[in-house]
């Protein structure tokens, strides 16, 4: 960040928010990601990411609490979709529902990078299950998706979760529980040994 | 305990807040039932293959413009309403 403006005496002097620089940093990706997942559109994401971050910015603490914020940051964004929902719910009472293909849905992923493919078979037939999951993923219902993403992706515990949702711990396991066996269910070819029969 | 029981300990194990008791049960019901034994390994698997996945990232141009609005959001006087403030 430039203080003094002597390399340039024409450029206007950007004062910029330490603390939402170091949070904007940090967290950019895992939020765009969160947002990627939450509404399977590249194009809903992006939205949902600035709108997310202006709300954050509005109310942003003083004093920041590094340990807390993320679950703070995330509690935003979910609120945010939630809201979305909603309002899309009740558009679709009055129009045609609109069904989004998973191809399209996947095209915000990037593709599978070549150099995850080594000479591992295990590797491999990981990077490949990978490509599967977000398939598997996209097809969960979006309250055990939200869930699963928050806990197996973005890395909170379950107690966390609870807060940033608004929701019982109960439901939360019970939702993660479901979303697990869905998961394993669509990803059976990868299972040595498939005993699973639905819920 | 059923196997649902187990298998959603499974799943909070990760968490790493079950009590000994708990994680005693777990692991005596898995050595013995292939089914939960198996609900494990798999979610190991999918968990591992997690990690392969390239998350989507923001284009640089969405991050500039963010940034940009949130900065000057920033320099308008009395923006923050902190969720803290009523605290005192």
């Amino acid at each position: 960040m430039k203080t003094d403006g002597s390399e340039c005496d024409h450029e206007p002097e950007q004062i910029t928010d330490p603390t939402f620089d170091i949070l904007y940093q940090k967290y950019q990706n895992a939020v765009f990601s969160f947002a990627c997942y939450l509404t399977k559109n590249r194009g809903d994401a992006e939205d949902l990411f600035q709108e997310a971050w202006l709300r954050i910015v509005k109310n942003m603490p003083e004093k920041v609490n590094m340990l807390s914020i993320k679950a703070w940051i995330f509690t935003i964004v979910a609120n945010l979709h939630r809201d979305g929902l909603r309002k899309k719910r009740i558009r679709r009472l009055f129009l045609l529902k609109k069904r989004m293909s998973f191809e399209k849905e996947n095209s915000l992923f990037p593709a599978m990078p070549n150099i995850q493919i080594s000479n591992s078979s295990d590797e491999g037939s990981q990077a490949e299950m990978g490509k599967d999951i977000t398939q598997a993923l996209a097809k969960l219902p979006d309250r055990q998706r939200r869930v699963f993403v928050l806990k197996e992706i973005a890395d909170f515990k379950q107690a966390e979760i609870s807060d940033i949702l608004g929701i019982p711990v109960g439901t939360v396991k019970s939702m993660m529980h479901r979303a697990v066996k869905q998961l394993q269910l669509e990803l059976s070819k990868y299972h040595t040994k498939s005993q699973y029969k639905g819920k | 305990m059923s196997c649902k029981d187990i298998e959603r300990l499974i799943i909070d194990s990760s968490d790493k807040d079950l009590s000994l008791e708990e994680l005693d049960v777990l692991e005596q019901h898995v050595a013995f039932c292939t089914n939960c034994a198996h609900f494990r390994e798999n979610l190991e698997k999918i968990r591992a293959s997690i990690k392969t996945i390239p998350q989507p990232i923001p284009s640089p141009d969405l991050v500039e413009k963010t940034r940009a609005t949130c900065q000057a959001e920033l320099r308008t006087p009395n923006n923050r309403v902190s969720p803290y403030d009523h605290k005192g």
